[in-house]
């Protein structure tokens, strides 16, 4: 097998040859660390990165593998993580020049979980400042380029995660979502991405935004590589006060379940206030695939939408702030304008304005419960937009322009209440741009999600498309 | 909630420690006057009835 031919497989796909010994570790190891040495000055993706020791990683899994003691689908993957994870022993910027030179003493939980299965780093990937927004240039590290067209953003805040793996340099990278850090680049560079329930996957160790919306999540090209991954993380950790102890679920095993006769809810209001028509005809497209698989599709009023929208910004603003309130006020010229301007906004904000926010999320919970009693999930479109060029602050749609923060308006409904929330691939622009399919679900819902997506990828081919790059 | 008068801005900007900038307050405040804009959209909601949440709930 070429390299070229490695570097589009996917993590199942390589976790197969490499059980069976067909590939070796070394191989894909190397194959991905030459595409990236080659593409990356152009695509950016990676801010550190960690070749020689991913080499030594893949060295040592070929040996175990050898030895017949093969630990699982991850042993010899390589990886990316986004540069908000801690690393024991290599620098963690967070994206921020604040925190530039920051070299951690022990390692995310997530990144020690993974390499426990047997997977291995081969860099940092780049992001957008402190994960604090959607589509900002990154001006101290360069932005991600969009492998679809160079001339467009990534999304964000995974923005060089989301373009490690949509440029074929990495088959799975980590992402972190407090509106729709994962699924919002997913969705705009071709790829599955998930942020599962709040507390199902350690956060321990992961620089934060928002404590109590902030979610690990991993960017692949096909949803049973999410599981595959998710099965890697998923379990309490003590070390995390927002972890959840749950029974070990089998996320892979759970794309089988049956999905016949399930019932989604799609939005009515809210959302369809601005909609690009292409991704509107995408999504109803899409629908009409999963309506096929034997799965009810409704349509559903949901009035507190536009209101868990302004709670999400709100809440993040307040933990922002706080856990950014020393370092703005003693290094503020380090941090990009806009991201600055963020979190010293929240110096402003009246404690009753967070309270409110947050009792806005306990009405939502009972909100969300009824609705979960009517329907199994909830879809909509991921974006809505395709994504934009750099140095558009502004976006055409049906109803006019609208600015790169509406990005992630569709995502960022489903943080505070913690709901388990994917993004696929549902189609392509008249341009060649990916549009994504938004699948969220009941907490601890995480396998109907996954299952449902699954299906979907099933019976489309989206997922396999590869940008000519 | 919208009322804030660009001196009393200023006065809180300080009292916050933050660095006065010309430029950047200008945009400061424009953000802030939005973020207050955006608090009287969430008292609109009749919360009545529900303490502050938390995000996830274990029930197991």
């Amino acid at each position: 097998m070429t390299d070229r031919e490695l570097n589009q497989q996917t993590v199942s796909q390589l976790a197969r040859q490499i059980q069976a010994r067909k590939v070796s570790p070394i191989e894909v190891a190397k194959a991905f660390i030459d595409r990236c040495t080659h593409l990356d000055p152009t695509i950016n993706a990676f801010i550190t990165d960690t070749h020689e020791a991913a080499i030594k990683q893949a060295r040592r899994a070929e040996h175990e593998i050898a030895s017949g003691n093969y630990r699982g689908p991850l042993h010899g993957i390589p990886v990316a993580l986004k540069d908000l994870f801690w690393t024991k022993g290599v620098r963690t910027t967070s994206g921020s020049g604040v925190t530039s030179e920051f070299i951690p003493n022990e390692s995310a939980t997530v990144v020690t979980k993974l390499e426990n299965a047997g997977a291995y780093s081969i860099g940092k990937t780049n992001m957008v400042e402190y994960a604090y927004g959607g589509a900002e240039h990154n001006e101290l590290y360069g932005s991600p380029l969009n492998p679809w067209d160079t001339s467009r953003v990534t999304g964000g805040s995974s923005s060089g995660s989301a373009a490690a793996v949509a440029a074929s340099m990495i088959p799975v990278a980590l992402g972190s979502d407090t509106a729709g850090s994962v699924r919002s680049p997913a969705s705009l560079c071709g790829l599955s991405g998930i942020k599962p329930t709040y507390g199902l996957i350690s956060k321990y160790g992961v620089t934060p935004l928002s404590w109590s919306q902030d979610h690990v999540g991993p960017i692949a090209h096909t949803v049973e590589d999410l599981a595959i991954v998710m099965n890697a993380l998923a379990g309490f950790d003590a070390r995390d006060p927002s972890s959840v102890s749950r029974a070990a679920i089998d996320y892979v095993a759970g794309l089988d379940i049956d999905v016949e006769g399930l019932k989604i809810g799609v939005p009515s209001n809210h959302i369809w206030e601005i909609m690009h028509p292409e991704v509107h005809d995408a999504f109803w497209v899409a629908m009409e695939t999963l309506i096929e698989q034997g799965i009810t599709v409704e349509s559903v009023d949901i009035p507190e939408l536009e209101y868990i929208s302004a709670a999400q910004v709100t809440i993040t603003l307040a933990e922002a702030t706080a856990f950014h309130a020393d370092m703005v006020r003693a290094h503020p010229e380090k941090y990009h304008p806009g991201v600055r301007r963020r979190i010293e906004t929240g110096f402003f904000l009246p404690a009753v304005g967070y309270i409110d926010a947050i009792r806005i999320r306990s009405l939502m919970e009972r909100k969300w419960a009824e609705l979960f009693d009517s329907y199994d999930l909830i879809a909509t479109p991921t974006n809505p937009v395709f994504a934009p060029h750099f140095g558009a602050s502004e976006i055409g749609t049906s109803v006019g322009p609208i600015t790169t923060r509406e990005l992630v308006r569709l995502t960022r409904l489903f943080n505070p209440n913690g709901l388990p929330a994917i993004s696929v691939p549902g189609g392509f622009s008249s341009e060649g741009m990916p549009i994504g399919l938004q699948i969220a679900g009941k907490q601890f819902n995480d396998d109907l999600v996954l299952a449902v997506a699954n299906r979907y990828q099933q019976a489309t081919d989206w997922h396999s498309r590869r940008p000519p790059i | 909630m919208t009322d804030l008068t660009k001196e009393e801005f200023i006065l809180l900007a300080n009292h916050a420690g933050l660095m006065p900038d010309d430029k950047h307050f200008e945009e400061l405040f424009t953000d802030v006057v939005v973020m207050l804009d955006r608090l009287r959209l969430l008292r609109q909601v009749d919360t009545s009835g529900h303490e502050p949440g938390r995000t996830v709930v274990q029930y197991d």
